[in-house]
Order: C-alpha cells, then structure tokens, then sequence
C-alpha cells in the first residue's frame, strides 16, 4: 500500500502530464463503395465541437473528447469523462478537398471521397 | 502446528511482497493504455449506466450512441426500472464491409432503483447518444424537514 502511495505523489509533481482523460477506442464500422470510403465511429456524449479529424500523411486520426459534469450523490458510475481516439491509415487517392463528417445520435459518418485518378473507369472502344 | 502456520505465513508475505509489485506496475500504467470499447457496452453487452441520487429525484444516464428517441423503450414502475432498444446497425446498401465492430442491435437492461420513483412525473431526453432520465423521488422516499417547536 505504500508503494502505491509513492506512485500517485510522482504523478502529481510529473512536469510532463498531458493527457488527463482515459483514452478510449471507439467502435468502428468500416465501409467502401466505388465513390468513398464511409466510416461510422460511436462516440456517445461527444459535442461536434470537441471532434477533432487529422488527415496528416497518409494517417488519419480521429480524436473526441467527452467531459461530463461530476455530479454528486453517484450510485453507481460505469462511465465518464473520456478522449475517444483512434488512427487510421488511409490509403492514397483520396480526395482530401471533399472529406465530409456528420454527427448524429453521438455517431460519426466521415465520408472519404476517392479522388478521380482511382476510381473505376470504363474505357469505351472507338470504331478505327 | 504453530510452526507450520509461521511458515505457511512466511510465505504468504512474500506473495504479498509480489502482489505490491504488480500493483506498482498496473498503478503506473493503468490509466495510460487505451481501452478498447467491446461492443459500446459493459463486457455482457449492455449500455453503461451512470446513477446519481440528488436529494429530491435520482439521475441516470445511459450510453446510447446510434440511437434515436423512437428507438428506445423505458418502463417505470415503483422502483423497477427496464430500458430496451433496437437500432439499425446494416450499413448503407451498396457498400462493402471491411470493418464490423459496432453489434448489438438491440439490449434490454432492467435494475431495481433503491428508491421508489414516482413514475408519472419521469421524463427523458436524448443528446449526442446519451440519455439521461430524470426520477422524481415518491413522496414517501423524499428528504421531510422537520420543524422543531
């Protein structure tokens, strides 16, 4: 038990304590189609203006912060405040301009668009 | 007999001594390893659920991500409380799926409440995937002052 004490003591004096929240993998359904790559991330009680989506590189990496008001009288708590985070590698040819995100019921859509260059083409014959 | 016992203690402290170790270890790095959210909910698949008890009525939140309101069922009665839902987790038509984390399309978590609730003057809203339900307290279970004469 001592011990334990020592270790709570070093993290309050630590200079390099960054991250407070506990990080979170969200759950993710992947999709593709011709068009887009389609992305759906549960992050429940994350506000649109706490979502952050880095496309950097080749990676994407989607962040979320949840911050709950402590409330008193707690009876039982089985969640809380939280970053949601998780990092993806995109392959190439997407077309970054139309990246587009929805939030909706505490679910993420992001649609990745496939730029022109990788998309399926038909290639029709001429008359010579 | 008794030496036995000392010796079988001995070796219990040392078990200890390793126990404190591993506590060090699981201290240090707990809260720094993500944690993966199985299915959203608890291991058995249900949503979480905060509880808190302010005096006059009990507050619980729930975690419901890709729920909307008509998806939801919550009954009341005296201090049984039964929330159920079904959501939609079929992606959209013409894609093909590469990643299949989000399950559980439908969950029914019942609890009794430790303290009746007046049922009728419950409500419930939904916001970014959570909802919190507000539980007036029946009058019997609310805090009476009492005035001294």
């Amino acid at each position: 038990m001592s011990q334990e004490k020592q270790v709570i003591q070093k993290e309050q004096t630590a200079p390099e304590k960054i991250a407070k929240l506990n990080v979170l993998i969200p759950s993710v359904d992947i999709y593709e189609n011709t068009e887009e790559y389609l992305l759906y991330v549960d992050i429940p009680g994350v506000n649109r203006e706490d979502i952050s989506i880095d496309l950097d590189n080749g990676q994407l990496t989607l962040t979320g912060n949840r911050y709950l008001e402590q409330s008193k009288g707690q009876l039982m708590e089985e969640f809380s405040s939280a970053q949601f985070r998780r990092v993806f590698s995109v392959p190439q040819g997407i077309d970054l301009a139309k990246v587009d995100a929805e939030l909706t019921d505490g679910v993420l859509r992001l649609h990745l668009p496939k730029s022109e260059a990788v998309k399926p083409r038909k290639i029709e014959i001429r008359e010579g | 007999m008794r030496t036995r016992f000392h010796d079988l203690q001995h070796l219990l402290s040392s078990m200890d001594a390793l126990q404190d170790r591993f506590n060090l270890l699981a201290g240090e790095t707990y809260n720094r390893l993500p944690i993966f959210e199985r299915g959203w909910g608890i291991p058995d698949g249900w949503p979480k659920m905060n509880l808190y008890d302010t005096g006059e009525q009990l507050e619980l939140n729930v975690e419901l991500p890709g729920y909307a309101k008509e998806d939801i069922n919550i009954k009341v009665q005296g201090n049984y409380l039964e929330i159920s839902g079904t959501r939609k987790t079929a992606g959209p038509e013409g894609y093909t799926v590469h990643r299949h984390e989000r399950e559980n399309p439908q969950f029914t978590r019942s609890m009794t409440l430790p303290i009746e609730v007046d049922s009728g003057l419950a409500t419930a809203s939904i916001k970014n995937g959570i909802l919190s339900l507000i539980l007036p307290k029946s009058v019997a279970a609310r805090p009476q002052q009492i005035t001294i004469r």
